[in-house]
């Protein structure tokens, strides 16, 4: 099962896109670089499971998710528990949450938004970059739609290869270039069948009317609420939290 | 030669879901074997099951008796399998299983030539073309020699026919009963009227569980109740018309159309 938008109307849920995306970017932000303990991170993510979970995410699916994230966690851990001092199963366990965090933190924001909220979201990012000739709501397409083709291309790629390896391919090498070629039975038809369904999508939205720099009308509108108001303060804290430091240093 | 598939008590969970339930059956050489369900029922992982890339069930699986060992010993073809093709020619496509079986190229160039032929294909044509260069059929066929070629015991097979011309479909079928002399031959459908005629036997998968039949009590408990199976209108029109007593009428699309066409005329003359 893979980690997709279940509708809801949790807190979560009703907050405004662009509160949603700024909350998701800045906890990724902060669960990459924070320099906080094991405890105070188990005790944060733990914090925002709890508020997921009240509000109504499913978070079955993305618990279950973490098992494609087990070898790289393991890897994080023993690479990061390595220090002068020999192994130190606290940081090994401190680096492993971090990753866990980004993690938890991307599947539930992904859980909780919608193919339309998420392209406003983009979009708004984007718009600054306008002012210089940019195409933002394009690339916002672009984005969105590669980040929901992501799972149907990761759901095509195991079925592409468990075929494969019934004909008898070994999909692992030795080295690097032999490695690269035992891949090709595995790319090939990935990739052929992207650009088929690239084509297909394509095709799909010229007929349903889509130009490229049409001016657009918005089926729905986001608007600001009260919960908004309160929630704009977690994305300001967690920064103003990684910005510490250059205060201190400017002070 | 591998005799008999049992699945014995067989369930599958993800996580809290119970994606099948106490699996009985068995599948047999000699016979297209069906394995029939609804979107969702659960086809999917039993064919994961079979091909041993599920490995977390309870129950068991026995061949003739025996654990299982999938690896080696299926082949699986699912949906549109000519997607997989990613060799520059139909050569190479179906010696590749093979040349991974660490076969020269002297040896696999007579069986790769044979098996084509044995698939409908004319080696002579087309063994230095393309594979994207044959027909729909062709396509089709190269891409389930191309799984086949390495003969495996048991042919796992997600909806054969699907895409096919009415010849296509005709000329698989009975590529298909031929095969099932040498191998365990397990078809998973959601459309299975077409392969109805030729199958001797058919498990039936909803969600309490499964349930073994013969196919001609399958397709009268579908006829009798909609909501058991819903077979398309075009068949179960037909049916009505063509079915014997106890025989299961061998029906494709394009013996409703003549058959259609006839009524039509026949209205027309007596207007």
């Amino acid at each position: 099962m893979q980690i997709s938008y279940k509708p809801g109307n949790g807190l979560l849920y009703s907050l405004n896109p662009m509160i949603k995306g700024a909350i998701a970017f800045s906890a990724i932000v902060f669960f990459s670089l924070n320099t906080l303990g094991l405890v105070a991170m188990t005790a944060i993510t733990a914090v925002m499971l709890l508020v997921s979970r009240l509000s109504g995410v499913e978070l079955g699916d993305i618990f279950m998710s973490v098992r494609r994230i087990l070898l790289l966690l393991a890897i994080v851990g023993l690479i990061q528990g390595f220090g002068a001092e020999g192994f130190s199963l606290v940081d090994a366990c401190a680096a492993m949450i971090r990753i866990l965090g980004v993690f938890l933190v991307a599947g539930v924001y992904v859980t909780v938004s919608s193919q339309s909220e998420l392209t406003f979201f983009w979009e708004a990012c984007f718009r600054p970059l306008g002012l210089i000739g940019f195409p933002a709501r394009e690339f916002a397409l672009v984005m969105v739609i590669a980040v929901r083709f992501f799972p149907v291309i990761l759901g095509e790629i195991d079925r592409i290869r468990m075929a494969q390896v019934a004909r008898g391919a070994k999909l692992d090498g030795g080295g690097l270039l032999a490695s690269a070629a035992a891949l090709m039975p595995l790319m090939i038809p990935t990739l052929t069948q992207a650009i088929i369904r690239a084509g297909e999508l394509a095709i799909a939205m010229e007929a349903r009317g889509y130009r490229v720099s049409a001016q657009r009308t918005r089926y729905q509108r986001f608007r600001f609420g009260i919960v908004d108001l309160f929630a704009i303060l977690i994305p300001v804290m967690l920064l103003a939290y990684l910005l510490r430091p250059f205060f201190y240093t400017a002070g | 030669m591998l005799e008999r598939l049992e699945l014995k008590d067989l369930t599958v969970r993800y996580g809290r879901n119970i994606l099948l339930k106490n699996l009985c059956g068995s599948f047999s050489r000699r016979q297209i074997n069906l394995v029939v369900g609804r979107a969702g029922s659960g086809k999917s992982t039993l064919l994961r099951v079979l091909a041993g890339f599920h490995k977390e069930y309870e129950g068991s699986v026995l061949a003739d008796g025996q654990v299982f060992e999938p690896s080696g010993n299926i082949s699986l073809a699912f949906q549109n399998p000519e997607a997989l093709f990613f060799n520059g020619t139909v050569a190479e496509e179906v010696g590749y299983a093979l040349k991974m079986r660490k076969m020269s190229a002297r040896e696999i160039e007579p069986i790769a030539r044979q098996w084509l032929q044995k698939w409908g294909l004319d080696p002579d044509r087309c063994w230095l073309n393309h594979p994207l260069e044959l027909s729909g059929g062709e396509k089709r066929r190269l891409a389930l020699a191309a799984c086949t070629v390495f003969l495996p015991p048991v042919v796992l097979l997600d909806e054969p026919l699907a895409g096919l011309d009415a010849q296509g479909q005709r000329d698989l079928i009975s590529l298909l009963s031929g095969m099932a002399t040498d191998h365990i031959v397990i078809v998973v459908t959601h459309e299975p009227e077409l392969l109805l005629e030729q199958s001797g036997s058919l498990l039936y998968l909803h969600a309490d569980g499964c349930k073994s039949l013969k196919p001609a009590e399958f397709l009268r408990l579908a006829l009798a109740d909609s909501s058991f199976f819903p077979l398309p209108e075009w068949y179960r029109y037909a049916v009505r018309h063509f079915a014997q007593s106890s025989d299961l009428p061998n029906l494709r699309a394009d013996d409703v159309y003549r058959f259609v066409k006839t009524r039509e005329r026949m209205h027309a003359d007596q207007l």
